[in-house]
């Protein structure tokens, strides 16, 4: 009986450890859908969303690539250099999200509005609805969660695969009962998709930069900038999303 | 489908009318097929120089801008039809254009020549109609992930009537020497047809890629024109009893042939530097039959000097690389061309005229190229670069042809004409700062003319002016300007202004003697944007054009000019839906010189209301011009006219939008 239990046992570990997942490198694709967000802007009429669809309705956009680093309960994503396709080269905005899931710490780089915000501080507690939903991701089955964000008037939708055990995902969103390989932002305004999942033995060492030259502010600051100006440009009849991330 | 006619000028298509009309093929302007410099051939060649081709008579009557006065009728019509599925797509178009217009203009030439000035003031009715018919097909497809292929073609006929009847009267320091009564009646017909094939390859290999493409273009021009003119000269004031008589009718048949293939090729050397070749090839022969003949107490009689018969042939091989260095933003790119021009020619009279020639001319020319772009900082942008360029003088130029439509200022084309060469550098720095909505622009650029075409006149005692067209060396242009725009109060007062400096000197030769005219221009601009409440907006426009002209070979004509613009718009949404709307334009012209100072306020008013379900339609009532001050006025150092113009007028307009129409007191821009 003693030695059917510590088999049971070791059974159990090595069950439960094959789902753990120290380390992984996840590569994520973004796309953005303009044309359904700025037929949400107040200013559009019927008329200038249909002429836009029309317009711009079938043009593809290839998206844009990122990349979520994680390894002991520590995340970095950020995005991927984008390639010199036609020899060409744009800068880009510095974009880091620092995740720590152990100690409970959030540390953000982000380039944007002319300034760059370094935001490092407890992470918050972010209220998930587990939906009924399955689907299948990059491979993995995955089940859906709900959230909504006040700050931005956003509700998003998260796949998660439970099998892997790591508490994090992209966009800087985490806190569920396994990785996120996809989100959704107000019903595909922004869809993000894993596009490649690699996890152990990948050797991974987050590139966390020791020194960071931007602005210390607290997330209430930051989100308080940001909706000021997401305020102020709608009044103004633009759409603030050409300069601020949707 | 789209369809508009007016007779007003103004209620044509807009472009969101055009963006309806055209649907996903609206905004296909990158297809420049002649690569050059730049990532993945951005940099292209769009014209090869040489004056507009024979093709842009006919495509200008498509996009015709509107004109500066007179009285229009203008009729456009067309249908669009887009497949867009997957990776195909399919667009074809059909469009009618016809403009027709009716000028009655007074007008003012000044010369100025070393010892004299002369005025030519002449009294000009105009009337134009043209009408084309354009056809379209553009037919693409990505094959796959890595290759992409495109074929258009498109073809237009056209006609055109044009009568001008002239009254001119040439004054020496006032006093009268000539004066023409000239007649002028052409009528053009002409087709188009053009073919172009692009094929786009990406490799595995990231980074390599290849571009091809050919084109054939074919375009036919028939003119049939009679011109008569009646010239009487004066001595003293004096009617001297001699008089120039000139009473052709001339049939001009014209033709072009162009075949274009152009191969682009982008290897990456590394991951931040590439290298770019290029090769540009083109070929257009040109022939020509025209007949000039006199008529003579009713008879035609061949006139075998004046007629001729050309065919030209223009090679032109360019080949090109650079390197280019992208990273981070940063991306500089060096880079050397060659091209080689060879233009041949045969023209003869017609008869027993002895009247031959031959052009038989090769230019080569190295084109160096440089450009470099960066961001210095957060939101600041910096773009500079050196190009040099060259083109060919038209065929027309190097022809020594006498073109005698005007018999008191004769052209004739010079066979030792040569490439223009410009060397130019520009530079621009754009910073912007999205918190606070400030964002400014500078930007500057000089361009040296090592060989300029300009022009050799000849004035006869009577006045008659001999023109040639020539290289002149010592030209030179630079322009320097900046703009600044930032909120005063955020979204409710916003100030757009801009200044720019031009200077230009240009020497040409009169009576052997060179001249170098230079004129240094000041645009200032200031746009004050009012939008206090939702329901009313104001828009406060100055601007203006100060040039200062300087002739070296007569100083006593330098002089300063002035045109004035300003305006202010009301747009205010008032009780139960009723918009005001109130647009006052008030332009103002000084010349010190010619002591001209004329004020021209034009005032527009409309009140309009949405109606029906849905806001579908709308009632408008507009009262334009209502002062009845409109007029064509043209200002410059040399020139001054004034045309006849539609002046008040009222408009009824009903409109139906089935998506139903929204209308604000504040404009939309969308930045």
């Amino acid at each position: 009986m003693k030695k059917f239990l510590i088999s049971a046992i070791a059974i159990l570990i090595s069950l439960s450890s094959e789902a753990q997942s120290s380390e992984g490198k996840i590569t994520y694709n973004r796309k953005t859908d303009y044309i359904s967000i700025m037929s949400k802007l107040p200013h559009m009429s019927k008329e200038e969303v249909d002429r836009m669809s029309l317009t711009w309705g079938n043009w593809n956009s290839k998206g844009s690539d990122y990349e979520l680093l994680y390894k002991d309960q520590k995340s970095l994503y950020h995005p991927l250099k984008r390639e010199n396709d036609s020899g060409y080269s744009w800068k880009q905005d510095k974009f880091i999200l620092i995740r720590d899931y152990k100690n409970k710490e959030r540390e953000d780089i982000i380039e944007t509005l002319g300034n760059l915000y370094h935001i490092k501080e407890p992470m918050e507690k972010r209220k998930w609805k587990i939906l009924n939903e399955i689907k299948e991701v990059s491979g993995y089955l995955c089940m859906k969660a709900e959230t909504y964000d006040p700050v931005k008037d956003q509700t998003i939708h998260a796949w998660f695969a439970d099998g892997i055990m790591f508490s994090g995902g992209p966009e800087g969103f985490g806190g569920l009962p396994g990785l996120i390989l996809e989100l959704d932002i107000n019903d595909g305004d922004a869809i993000i998709t894993a596009t490649e999942v690699k996890l152990d033995n990948e050797n991974i060492e987050l590139p966390i930069p020791k020194k960071v030259k931007g602005k210390k502010i607290s997330k209430e600051k930051f989100d308080g900038i940001i909706e000021k100006y997401v305020r102020e440009t709608i009044e103004g009849k633009k759409n603030p999303y050409w300069r601020v991330r949707y | 489908m789209v369809g508009v006619g007016n007779n007003t000028g103004r209620n044509g298509l807009s472009w969101d009318d055009y963006q309806d009309f055209m649907g996903s093929q609206s905004f296909n302007f990158g297809n420049g097929t002649d690569y050059g410099f730049g990532g993945g051939g951005g940099r292209y060649f769009f014209s090869f120089g040489g004056g507009g081709g024979l093709e842009s008579s006919i495509q200008s009557i498509f996009f015709r801008d509107g004109d500066n006065g007179g009285f229009p009728e203008n009729y456009n019509g067309g249908v669009n039809f887009n497949y867009d599925h997957n990776k195909t797509k399919v667009s074809s178009v059909y469009y009618y254009n016809q403009t027709g217009i009716n000028k009655n203009s007074n007008s003012t030439r000044s010369r100025f020549y070393q010892q004299f000035s002369t005025n030519e003031e002449a009294i000009n009715l105009n009337e134009n109609i043209s009408k084309g018919h354009r056809v379209e097909l553009e037919v693409s497809k990505d094959l796959d992930s890595l290759h992409f292929v495109k074929f258009t073609t498109n073809g237009a006929y056209i006609n055109e009537n044009n009568l001008t009847t002239e009254n001119t009267q040439l004054k020496r320091e006032g006093v009268l020497t000539s004066s023409a009564a000239i007649t002028n009646d052409i009528n053009t017909t002409g087709f188009l047809g053009n073919s172009l094939l692009i094929f786009r390859k990406k490799f595995k290999k990231k980074g390599r890629s290849m571009g091809l493409n050919a084109s054939y273009l074919y375009t036919e021009l028939e003119d049939l024109w009679s011109q008569s003119s009646v010239t009487d000269f004066y001595e003293n004031g004096v009617d001297i009893d001699s008089t120039a008589t000139i009473n052709q009718l001339n049939n001009n048949l014209r033709n072009k042939k162009q075949i274009k293939a152009n191969a682009l090729f982008v290897e990456p050397l590394s991951k931040r530097l590439f290298s770019q070749t290029f090769y540009n090839f083109s070929n257009r022969e040109e022939t020509g039959d025209r007949d000039v003949n006199d008529i003579i107490s009713g008879e035609k009689s061949l006139n075998e000097d004046l007629s001729r018969t050309y065919v030209n042939n223009i090679n032109l091989d360019r080949v090109g690389s650079s390197i280019r260095y992208s990273h981070e933003g940063v991306n500089i790119s060096v880079g050397l061309g060659y091209q080689r021009f060879d233009l041949k020619g045969d023209f003869q009279g017609k008869g027993n005229s002895p009247v031959t020639g031959t052009v038989d001319k090769i230019f080569t020319n190295w084109i160096p190229n440089f450009t470099m772009n960066f961001e210095p900082i957060r939101n600041g942008y910096v773009d500079f670069g050196y190009s040099r360029n060259a083109s060919e003088p038209s065929i027309e130029d190097l022809q020594p042809i006498v073109n005698n439509l005007n018999p008191q200022f004769i052209l004739i084309g010079n066979p030792a004409l040569t490439p223009e060469i410009s060397n130019g550098i520009y530079g621009s720095f754009s910073h912007s700062h999205p918190l606070s909505g400030r964002r400014i622009y500078i930007d500057g650029g000089i361009d040296f003319m090592e060989s300029q075409f300009s022009t050799s006149e000849n004035v006869d005692s009577f006045l008659i002016t001999t023109a040639q067209p020539i290289n002149v060396s010592g030209g030179r242009s630079w322009n320097v300007g900046g703009s600044i725009n930032f909120p005063i109060i955020k979204n409710k007062i916003t100030v757009r202004t801009r200044l720019g400096v031009n200077n230009n000197l240009r020497p040409s030769f009169v009576n052997e003697q060179k001249n170098n005219t230079t004129s240094q221009t000041y645009n200032p601009y200031i746009r004050f944007n009012i939008t206090p409440v939702e329901n009313l907006g104001i828009y406060l426009t100055a601007r203006s054009q100060f040039t200062k002209t300087t002739y070296d070979i007569n100083t006593s004509q330098n002089q300063n000019t002035r045109n004035d613009t300003y305006s202010a718009e009301l747009t205010a949404k008032t009780f139960l839906g009723i918009f005001l709307n109130g647009n006052m334009n008030y332009r103002k012209f000084t010349n010190d010189r010619f002591n001209i100072n004329r004020n021209i306020p034009i005032l527009n008013l409309s009140i309009y209301k949405q109606i029906l379900n849905g806001n579908r339609g709308e009632i408008r009532i507009s009262l334009y011009d209502a002062f009845n001050k409109n007029i064509g006025f043209t200002s410059s150092d040399s020139y001054r006219s004034e045309t006849q113009s539609l002046g008040r007028y009222g408009m009824l307009s009903l409109t139906y939008n089935i998506r139903g129409i929204q209308s604000s007191a504040h404009k939309k821009s969308w930045w």
